[in-house]
Formats: C-alpha cells, sequence, structure tokens
C-alpha cells in the first residue's frame, strides 16, 4: 500500500517532532509513526499537550500548539516518536476567566480529553487517590482494534427482551458469587451460564464509562461506613469504559476485557444494553473540580443560567447543554463508538428529558438531538430507551418524542402493578391498561407496545423482596438521617416490618414475589427485571443504596439456595413468556377477532367470565389471550388465561370455554406451595374442572388452553387421563363447549350487545 | 521483552522472555514476522514470560492471524497460568493452542492438530 506523502514532521519543539494534524475524529489518534491530537473549544485562545509518562505526578513534556495548527475552534496537532503505551496526557487551556459571561478558564489545569477513549488514574476501585496529584484522570491512547471475528449486536426484536439490569460490581463482588475476578467485567462473564439458565437475552448495565467512586465519598456518622460513589451515575469521561471495573483495570486493558465480555454475551445470545449518563458530569457545581469540560470549553458544555450558574435539572450541580449542535456532536460520536467499536445493543438514558431541553432549559418541541438519534445510520437498530423524567420536574412517560424509535421505562406500570399489587382499590381500569402494553400512554402515537419498558423494581428503590418486607426505606445507611431515597414506594410489608421468621408471613411474601413476575412476564411490553429479584434479594429495606460499596448492594449468592423456589419460579415463567408469542406482541390488542377465530385477540373476565370487575373496589381481574392471533395471526399458539387476585379471600374465577378440543392447562398458581406453584413449559397440569378455578387469596393463577391429545372426544373430559393435582382446584366437571363465549370490550371499546361469540 | 528465535530441523522455536514490570516494547516481537515463511510451523516457548501488554498481544494475535493465511502452525509451549487467564479476560484465548510439553507441542503443529 502507498505511504501517505504527509507523514513526515514539519515543526520541532525541543525534542519532539511535530506537524498540523487532522481536527477529526476529536481524541489522540494513532497515525503512522505518532498520535494525532484533537481538541475542540471555541473560547480557548491557547492551548498546550502536557505529556506524562504513564502514572507520574510531574509531566515529561508540555507541548504548545502553534497557532498555525489551529483549525476553525480546533487545536490539533500530531506529535511523532511517542511511547504511545506508556504515555498519558492532558490538555492546559487558556482563555478568559468569566463566569457570568460562562467562562472557567484556568492555565493552572490539566484537563482530561473530553474524547478520551482509556482513562488512567483511577486503576484500581477504592484505591485512595494521591490528591496531591494535579491530573487525577488521566487520558491515554487506546488501542480499539479487536479481534471480533463473526460478532456483532445480536438484533433481538424489541419485543423478544427480557431484560436484566445489574451493576457490574455488585453483580460478583459478594464472596458468594465463587468468581475468580469478583466484581468486575470478567466476573459477568463468568455468570453467563447462569443468565442463561435464567433465561434473560440483554443485560443492561448500570454506567460503566468512567467515573469517581469517590466523589462526595465519606463516613457514615450512624455505621462508620465509607460511603461512595457506588452506582457511577456521573461520568468523568463518556468514551472510556471504568477502569475499576476491569481485573485487568491496571495494566490499562479494560477496553479489550470488557469487549471480550460482550463478544462472549452475543456468544450466548445475551444482548448488551447500556445505561449512559449525558445529563450531568462528575464536575458538579461551582465548587466542583476541574476535570475536563469546565475548563476546556464551559459555556459550550453546560447549560447557564443568564447570570452564568449551572442550571441543575440533573440534581447533580450541572446539566450537560444537550442540544447545542457541537455537545449533540459529542453525544452522537460518543454513542456511535459505542455501538461501532463496542458493539453495545441498545443505550438506557439516565433522566433522558434533559436530552430534550433547549439550551435555555425549556422542555422543546422537537428535541435535534432525539431526533438525531432516532435517524442515525449506525445506531439503527439499537435500542433507545428513555427514562422519561428529569430533576427539574419534566415528566415525559407517554409523551417522550419518539419517531417509533424511542421506548421509555414505564413509570406509571411500575407504579399501578405495585398498587394493585398491596390491594389498593381502583386499580383494575389501570391494570387493564397497563397489562396490554399502557396504549393509554402510547396507542395515541402509535407507538406500540415496545415503547413500553415494564418493570416492577430497577435499582432506584427497593428490591422486589424489600418491597413486599418494608412499608418504609430504611435509608440510615446512607447517612442522610433516611431523608433520602423515595418516600412514594408502594410497598407493603405483609404485616411485618422487615425479616421475621413468622412463616405465614414469609409465605406470603414469596407468593407475593411470585405474584408481581407473573403479571410482568405475561404483560405486553418489554419486561425488566432487576438483577437478585430473582433469587428475593434484600438490601435491608434501603431503596436508595446509590452510595453503599458493600454486602447493602452486593448480591449474595447464597439466596439462591434459600429462595430456591423464588428462582425457579422466575426462570419458569421466563421460559413462558419465550415459549408463547402471543405474550409478545409489538402492536396493542384490538379487542376483537381479525384472524376468524372466533374470540378477540385480549379478553377481560373478573369472577365472571367475560365480565371483568370493573369497579372501584374490586380486586379481582381475569385476561385471556388468544393464541390464534400471536404475531397478529401469523404464527399459532395456545390461548393464555391470567387469573389475578388481589383480595386477601379467596375468589372463583368461571372460565372462559374453549374451542373443542382444547382444554385448559395449570401452568402456575402461585397460591400452592412449590414444586406446585409453577409447572414449566409442556409440563402443565390438566385442570379438571373446565368451567372454573379457584384462586386463592393474593394469588395469580395462570393456565394455557391448549389441544388434548389425539382420540380425545370433542366436547368431553371424561376420556381424558390425567392425574389430579393439587393445582388445579375442582368444583364440577363440565362438557367443553366454546359455544358460550362471550366477551366485553374494553379500553373505548363498546361492549358486544349480545354476548355472543364474536366472529370475524 | 527478549525473543530468542532458533531454528530446528522443521519448526522454528521461538522463545519469549517478559518480566512483568518491563515498559512495553513491541519490536522484538515483531522481528518474528521476518522468521514467517509458507507452511511454517512455529512453537513460542512462553516458560519465561510473565506478562504480556495490550499492544504485545496485539503483535502475538497478528503473527497468528499471518502463520493461518500462510498455512503455517503454530503453538505456545509453558504458558504460565496467570498469562492464560490474562489472554482469556481480554479475549486474546484465540491465539494459540497452549501445550505443556514441547513434544506435544511439536506433535500438534506437525500432525495437523486443528487445535494447534
Amino acid at each position: 500500500m502507498r505511504k501517505r506523502i504527509d507523514n513526515y514532521a514539519t515543526h520541532k519543539y525541543g525534542n519532539f517532532r511535530l506537524r498540523m494534524g487532522r481536527p477529526l475524529p476529536f481524541g489522540s489518534t494513532l497515525v503512522p509513526g505518532g498520535i494525532n491530537f484533537s481538541v475542540y473549544s471555541r473560547f480557548a485562545t491557547s492551548c498546550e499537550l502536557v505529556l506524562f509518562n504513564k502514572g507520574e505526578k510531574d509531566p515529561f513534556a508540555v507541548i504548545p500548539f502553534p497557532d498555525e495548527f489551529r483549525i476553525g475552534n480546533v487545536f490539533t496537532m500530531i506529535v511523532y516518536d511517542l511511547d504511545y503505551e506508556n504515555i498519558e496526557y492532558g490538555y492546559r487551556m487558556d482563555g478568559p476567566f468569566n463566569p457570568r459571561e460562562g467562562h472557567w478558564f484556568d492555565r493552572s489545569k490539566i484537563l482530561l480529553d473530553p474524547y478520551a477513549k482509556l482513562i488512567g488514574g483511577r486503576d484500581l476501585w477504592g484505591q485512595m487517590p494521591d490528591y496531591t496529584n494535579p491530573f487525577q484522570h488521566r487520558s491515554r491512547v487506546a488501542l480499539y482494534d479487536f479481534d471480533w471475528e463473526d460478532d456483532r449486536p445480536l438484533e433481538i426484536p424489541m419485543e423478544d427482551l427480557v431484560i436484566y439490569e445489574t451493576h457490574v460490581r455488585g453483580f460478583t463482588k459478594h464472596p458468594s458469587s465463587n468468581v475468580k475476578y469478583p466484581g468486575t467485567f470478567a466476573g459477568i462473564r463468568e455468570k453467563i451460564p447462569y443468565l442463561k439458565e435464567l433465561g434473560v437475552n440483554c443485560i443492561e448495565l448500570m454506567p460503566i464509562f468512567e467515573f469517581d467512586e469517590f466523589e462526595h465519598s465519606r463516613y457514615c456518622a450512624e455505621t462508620n461506613q465509607f460511603l461512595m460513589n457506588y452506582w457511577g451515575y456521573s461520568s468523568v469521561g463518556f468514551f472510556a469504559p471504568k477502569a475499576g471495573y476491569a481485573a485487568t483495570g491496571k495494566y490499562g486493558m479494560q477496553i479489550d476485557e470488557f469487549k471480550a465480555l460482550v463478544k462472549d454475551l452475543h456468544k450466548n445470545g445475551i444482548e448488551v444494553i447500556l445505561d449512559v449518563v449525558f445529563n450531568h458530569t462528575a464536575e458538579g457545581n461551582s465548587k466542583g473540580p476541574y476535570i475536563s469540560f469546565r475548563g476546556v470549553d464551559n459555556k459550550t458544555y453546560y447549560m447557564l443560567t443568564p447570570e452564568g450558574y449551572y442550571q441543575n435539572f440533573s440534581g447533580c450541580g450541572n446539566t450537560i447543554n444537550c442540544n447545542h449542535p457541537v455537545v449533540r456532536d459529542l453525544i452522537l460520536d460518543c454513542l456511535r463508538y459505542w455501538a461501532g467499536e463496542y458493539h453495545i445493543d441498545g443505550f438506557r438514558f439516565d433522566l433522558a428529558s434533559i436530552l430534550g431541553r433547549n439550551q435555555d432549559g425549556s422542555p422543546a418541541q422537537n428535541p435535534p438531538l432525539l431526533e438525531t438519534l432516532a435517524f442515525d445510520p449506525v445506531l439503527g437498530k439499537c435500542k433507545l430507551i428513555a427514562e422519561a423524567w428529569d430533576a427539574g420536574g419534566l415528566y415525559q412517560v407517554g409523551s417522550f418524542p419518539s419517531w417509533g424509535r424511542w421506548a421509555e421505562w414505564n413509570g406509571k406500570y411500575r407504579d399501578d402493578l405495585r398498587k394493585f399489587l398491596k390491594g389498593d382499590p381502583g386499580m383494575i381500569p389501570p391494570m387493564i391498561q397497563r397489562l396490554q402494553g399502557s396504549p393509554d400512554l402510547y396507542k395515541w402515537q402509535n407507538r406500540g407496545t415496545c415503547a413500553s419498558i415494564n418493570f416492577v423494581t430497577c435499582h432506584d428503590g427497593f428490591t422486589l423482596m424489600d418491597l413486599v418486607s418494608y412499608n418504609n426505606k430504611h435509608n440510615i445507611a446512607n447517612g442522610e438521617h433516611n431523608c433520602d431515597g423515595s418516600n412514594d414506594n408502594n410497598s407493603w410489608n405483609c404485616g411485618h416490618e422487615g425479616t421475621t421468621e413468622d412463616s405465614e408471613v414469609n409465605r406470603l411474601r414469596r407468593k407475593q414475589v411470585k405474584n408481581a413476575v407473573s403479571m410482568l412476564m405475561t404483560s405486553q411490553g418489554i419486561p425488566m427485571l432487576l438483577a437478585g429479584d430473582e433469587m428475593g434479594n434484600t438490601q435491608f429495606g434501603n431503596n436508595n443504596a446509590y452510595c453503599q460499596d458493600n454486602e447493602i448492594s452486593w448480591l449474595d449468592w447464597d439466596q439462591l439456595k434459600t429462595n430456591s423456589e423464588i428462582f425457579t419460579y422466575f426462570k419458569k415463567m421466563i421460559a413462558f413468556r419465550k415459549a408463547h408469542p402471543v405474550l409478545r406482541s409489538s402492536h396493542h390488542p384490538e379487542h376483537r377477532d381479525y384472524v376468524g377465530s372466533g374470540y378477540p385477540d385480549v379478553s377481560w373476565h373478573g369472577v365472571k367470565a367475560w365480565e371483568p370487575d370493573n369497579l372501584n373496589n374490586k380486586l379481582t381481574l381475569a385476561l385471556m389471550f388468544c393464541g390464534k392471533h400471536a404475531k397478529g395471526g401469523s404464527v399459532q399458539d395456545d390461548f393464555i388465561y391470567i387469573a389475578m387476585n388481589m383480595h386477601w379471600e379467596m375468589h372463583g374465577f368461571e372460565l372462559p370455554k374453549l374451542p373443542p378440543g382444547t382444554a385448559w392447562h395449570v401452568f402456575a398458581n402461585t397460591d400452592m406451595p412449590a414444586p406446585h406453584d409453577i409447572w414449566g413449559v409442556d409440563n402443565e397440569q390438566l385442570l379438571s374442572n373446565q368451567s372454573e378455578v379457584l384462586v386463592g387469596p393474593r394469588s395469580v393463577v395462570i393456565l394455557v388452553g391448549k389441544q388434548i391429545y389425539v382420540g380425545v372426544k370433542p366436547g368431553s373430559l371424561t376420556q381424558i387421563k390425567s392425574e389430579r393435582n393439587p393445582a388445579c382446584e375442582v368444583k364440577s366437571q363440565e362438557k367443553l363447549s366454546a359455544k358460550d363465549s362471550k366477551f366485553t370490550a374494553i379500553n373505548n371499546k363498546p361492549s358486544k350487545p349480545d354476548n355472543a361469540p364474536i366472529k370475524k | 521483552m527478549e525473543v530468542k528465535i532458533s531454528s530446528k530441523e522443521d519448526f522454528s522455536l521461538i522463545e519469549i522472555i517478559r518480566k512483568e514490570n518491563e515498559s512495553t516494547s513491541t519490536r522484538s516481537l515483531e522481528s518474528i514476522l521476518k522468521s514467517l515463511a509458507p507452511c511454517c510451523r512455529m512453537i513460542f516457548d512462553m516458560n519465561k514470560c510473565e506478562f504480556l501488554s495490550s499492544a504485545e498481544l496485539r503483535v502475538l494475535l497478528g503473527i497468528s492471524q499471518q502463520i493461518q493465511e500462510i498455512g503455517g502452525r503454530g503453538a505456545f509451549v509453558g504458558l504460565r497460568k496467570e498469562v492464560a487467564s490474562l489472554m482469556y479476560v481480554t479475549g486474546f484465548d484465540n491465539i494459540f493452542k497452549n501445550f505443556d510439553t514441547l513434544s506435544e507441542a511439536l506433535a500438534a503443529v506437525k500432525g495437523g492438530n486443528d487445535n494447534a
């Protein structure tokens, strides 16, 4: 291949050979014989490149960018003959210091490259920093070629995802995880067989961009525990994986380690979604440190008031100026980099509503950044998920600008399901919406069910076991006098606050956990689980463990033994969802028969078939999915009937009649003790009484209506040979017939007046 | 890093000597590229290799890919546990197969063992 004709030095500075670099891409890039450095600043009057040997406090060189090396607002320079693997670099920028005008230039500060792909200085998690070192977060030159072989993002259809949210460190840091590399990317890789056994096909990682775990660190007066920025919702750099999350971080090999994890997850059919934090940085407010953006170009990168103060829509001191064209490009470059170089399958945007604010802080009608991301070619198949609110009061669940691309964490799903679960009155109408993918929130924009990320718990708030074990948060260990964390938990302790030996209370809690996951896994929309809920994980009532790098947050894998029945239940519910395409429609139900099955796609019931208990004081609800409508009628599936009784008393639910040749089988009954609580796909137990099922207090029953074996006389149950099982409550035996089918339409559809079976 | 290449009757033995605390240098590794010939048989003696940096791993993987391209075969012998772990964790575990003894490695590169 012909060598470039411009690959020679034009300038010398001391012993360094230089030439003008190329402005794009920003950051540091290896070029033949040297490194291309490029950094944007609109208001800086000059810039210096500061070079260090790895880990050393004092630079070995400071090279000013000659004036002629500036193109537009970009300082760019190639430095030849640098030992790229053993150096670290930063910039010093000169310019006005005038906070009222938004300028914070300070030539004495050494600044991290905003486009640093590799960041040193915090190579080991929790190692106390040397604060006498003037350069804390140190840009390094990244080698980001990687042998991906034939890997690429999996592109699992959105409706088929089962998302598992976890924290890199907390997932395997506990000694009980029994991994070789606890608390790291490599540790997650060791747990891939576990994830596969559980059945999830997407792992969502809480922030992995480089952050400072020592930000706001302190001792808790009450517990004397050292508290840290454990969650990491405070980026130092957006392009670099956190070194402290890598077993090889001390060698600067976090890029390779994380890529190896992604590649292995993909090999095992598991996608990777990153929780990204573009709403603020670790530089905080006017009292915060200079790390990068403040010193590079404060006025461009941060949203400021007319008086020059930092806007604080994030609740963390500053707000990134997301809709400034330069910042928009940075965010786009960043996401493209993670999608292209790391094969990331999707992104969840923390406090995403901030991304839709104008530069003056007002909500934009058509936020350019969100639109750009929706239509970007590189991100074209990436999942884009918004946390559709911010700390400035903007709440956009159901109205987040989407262009048919954005999904949302559905906070209303969480709240309504929690209220229903604990038996609040008036929850039948909202639950009817939530179970069918929240058409009340999303159908008006034709967004479909995939707009709704359904969840009961996430990192923010109680774990699922704590949700059923605590009425109130217990956050004393956070050192904020229990004032932090949400008070609006919609939790219920089942009769005792916290851990108890009371077997009845514990039985009810386990049942409530199973009820919750039963509803989650049978809802239209995309289910998301919080890691550990499948083993009954507790945070001891702490609903805001952002600062707890200890056993409050670390997943205790021994709970898999003590709560094995919960794990089994989760595993089988996930398998059930995956086995039944009718549960994974990408469109909202139409409540009519559009395939000629004689049944609507989804129908609602109560203790009486076809008559939902749509009254304020009722706590019973059932729904039936007709499998003939699965994927718009393109695939065949069974009937699925879910009876939910959140009342404290048992109720009999009259069952809708099935077509001849099919019969109801019990898949799950949360009122039954394990192992009779759940049966497994294709091992459902024939229900002896086909006309009614008894649903225990605060219980969920899931039935599958499927063909009975060949040779059975249609319409008769008497010839069905099946062992009675304790999960199948019997009141009477009746002939099977579809003749009496009737339904009542919900969701703004008129009830069918004659209650007759519907036909296409 | 020190690289010693010795040509045997029908294979090359390459000894890689590297201490953990040395700074990265890929030049000596890159010199191996010159000794590659079609259908070559290369055995990399890793007994004295305590560590490999990110750049060095890339050079080794590049050598492996080139050997494959020219119809040759390569194998590691005596790869230390910690280096093998590092390779696994960083996704560089597909460079060559490792063998405990030289004779096993030799048999693999000569005998058409697909894993070598």
